[in-house]
């Protein structure tokens, strides 16, 4: 928890327990743990190599928006629309990668193959795995970004090694991603599952380039990356979705329990494994959160 | 008396030696189709070990599921889950979806390459199989002969390619419409073309 957020809390206690003294005593305590804080400038806590990758990631970021801000010069119409976009989310990367620089939350970054970024709760780790590339880093620090900001949350289940996604993961999130990936590559390379239709169309009007490798989709312009597209990304035709079992609709800690429900159908073990489906369907998760993890603290959200 | 105890020595380590290569006769990773129901997974299956295997895909993380099983000869019965992480801590899920699909079901051992779930007859391909033969990409059948290899890619631009080839035919199946059809050729789909090639001008 951020020194902020306990700041708040302790205040709130003091307000709700109505006691003056109780209230002047914790804003003091309080105001030297915040002195102190600001005293120690930001509070690094990335993993010494990982730090290392940072500081290369920034360095692109700036080439990148320098040479896109070349380009832009030369283009016209939708391809200088499509550029202004990728700089715009290439600064807002650089702006977010402070934020998770000044996290209390460690962050450390490992090359996998297989790309994600899941939360350790006993250590309070991050960990974003990339598949050594610039643009797939990028992808899973937007992931890190949405963790710090509440807009996904995970959830500590019984018997299960690691946290699993909780219920403000959705679509939206993983559009974010793509699109944070697309501004640094300039091209998207997704296995899409197509409809029967669209691949007898694609068939009929001899378009396909690949040959046999159908199912490929290559995205050369940022607002070609939808839900609808994300939903359909796999690794092999016709194999089932995880996605799909997530929210279309944008979740936050600030959804009410009714929208977190209706947007979670699919993982309904989840709202009545932790019994939501029989709460006030307009109270804000973040309110139910706080109270269920006073007594069983296994969802982890920032707020 | 001797060769009778011999001939019953040799018979026992015969079919100790049989019994041995009957239960390490299933070591291999099995791939099925999937769909709406199941999402991409496999099975492992190691003596008396079976293993489901859900990939990872965006947050969610690869899932490991270990069931406690009986292997006979030609049968795999899935008992239940085994459960060797703390189940002390964590918010408890019930009726988890995919574990309840294999928990209390049977796999029929058809041959060490191909295993059927009994309940819901949906056929297990031995991986190193299906990715030795076409990996993950789908099978074209024109005029019923198939295209699978590189050189074949050239054979289906020119059928592509509305010049030089008239499509009279075109279907396009996958999952267990596919299976039901062509077996493993079936597993990531089937386009079925029918045509005849122009005559050059």
């Amino acid at each position: 928890m951020s020194i902020i957020q306990e700041f708040k809390n302790n205040i709130s206690s003091a307000l709700f327990s109505g006691s003056s003294g109780s209230l002047g005593s914790q804003l003091q305590l309080l105001q030297s743990r915040l002195d102190s804080y600001e005293s120690s400038g930001i509070v690094d806590k990335i993993e010494p190599r990982s730090k290392t990758k940072l500081e290369e990631l920034k360095r692109r970021l700036k080439q990148k928006i320098n040479t896109l801000n070349i380009h832009i010069e030369k283009s016209k119409g939708a391809k200088k629309k499509d550029l202004e976009a990728r700089i715009k989310e290439l600064k807002e990367a650089l702006e977010e990668i402070k934020l998770i620089e000044r996290s209390q939350t460690e962050y450390e970054f490992r090359v996998s193959d297989t790309p994600d970024f899941s939360y350790e709760d006993v250590a309070d780790k991050g960990i974003v795995f990339y598949d050594s590339t610039l643009g797939s880093l990028l992808n899973e620090l937007k992931h890190a970004f949405q963790f710090e900001t509440g807009k996904i949350d995970f959830i500590k289940v019984s018997g299960e090694p690691e946290n699993l996604p909780g219920l403000l993961y959705d679509l939206g999130d993983e559009v974010e991603t793509y699109k944070r990936q697309y501004a640094y590559d300039g091209v998207l390379k997704l296995r899409v599952v197509m409809t029967e239709e669209e691949m007898l169309n694609q068939l009929k009007s001899g378009k396909i380039k690949n040959g046999l490798g159908l199912g490929t989709l290559e995205i050369k312009k940022m607002k070609k990356i939808t839900a609808d597209v994300i939903v359909r990304v796999e690794d092999s035709l016709g194999s089932g979705s995880l996605y799909s079992s997530i929210s279309r609709k944008s979740l936050d800690v600030h959804s009410s329990l009714g929208s977190i429900k209706k947007g979670n159908r699919q993982r309904s073990n989840f709202i009545t494994g932790l019994g939501i489906d029989k709460l006030d369907k307009n109270e804000p998760y973040i309110d139910f959160v706080k109270v269920f993890i006073k007594d069983t603290p296994f969802i982890y959200v920032k707020y | 008396m001797l060769n009778i105890k011999k001939s019953i020595l040799i018979c026992l380590i015969l079919n100790s030696f049989l019994g041995l290569s009957q239960e390490s006769f299933i070591k291999n990773t099995y791939t099925t189709y999937s769909d709406e129901s199941l999402p991409e997974h496999s099975l492992f299956i190691e003596n008396s070990r079976v293993l489901l295997k859900v990939y990872s895909k965006g947050l969610f993380p690869e899932k490991n599921i270990n069931f406690i099983s009986k292997i006979t000869k030609d049968t795999i019965c899935i008992l239940g889950e085994e459960k060797d992480v703390d189940q002390t801590k964590g918010i408890k899920l019930n009726n988890d979806k995919l574990v309840s699909k294999f928990v209390n079901t049977r796999f029929y051992i058809k041959s060490k390459n191909l295993i059927v779930h009994v309940e819901t007859e949906r056929p297990y391909f031995n991986k190193t199989v299906v990715d030795s033969i076409f990996g993950n990409q789908i099978i074209y059948l024109v005029d019923g002969k198939i295209l699978k290899s590189e050189k074949d890619s050239i054979v289906l631009k020119d059928i592509l390619d509305k010049k030089k080839f008239k499509i009279q035919k075109l279907k396009m199946l996958k999952g267990e419409k596919a299976i039901k059809s062509y077996g493993i050729l079936g597993l990531n789909g089937i386009v079925e073309i029918k045509g005849r090639y122009r005559r050059c001008q």
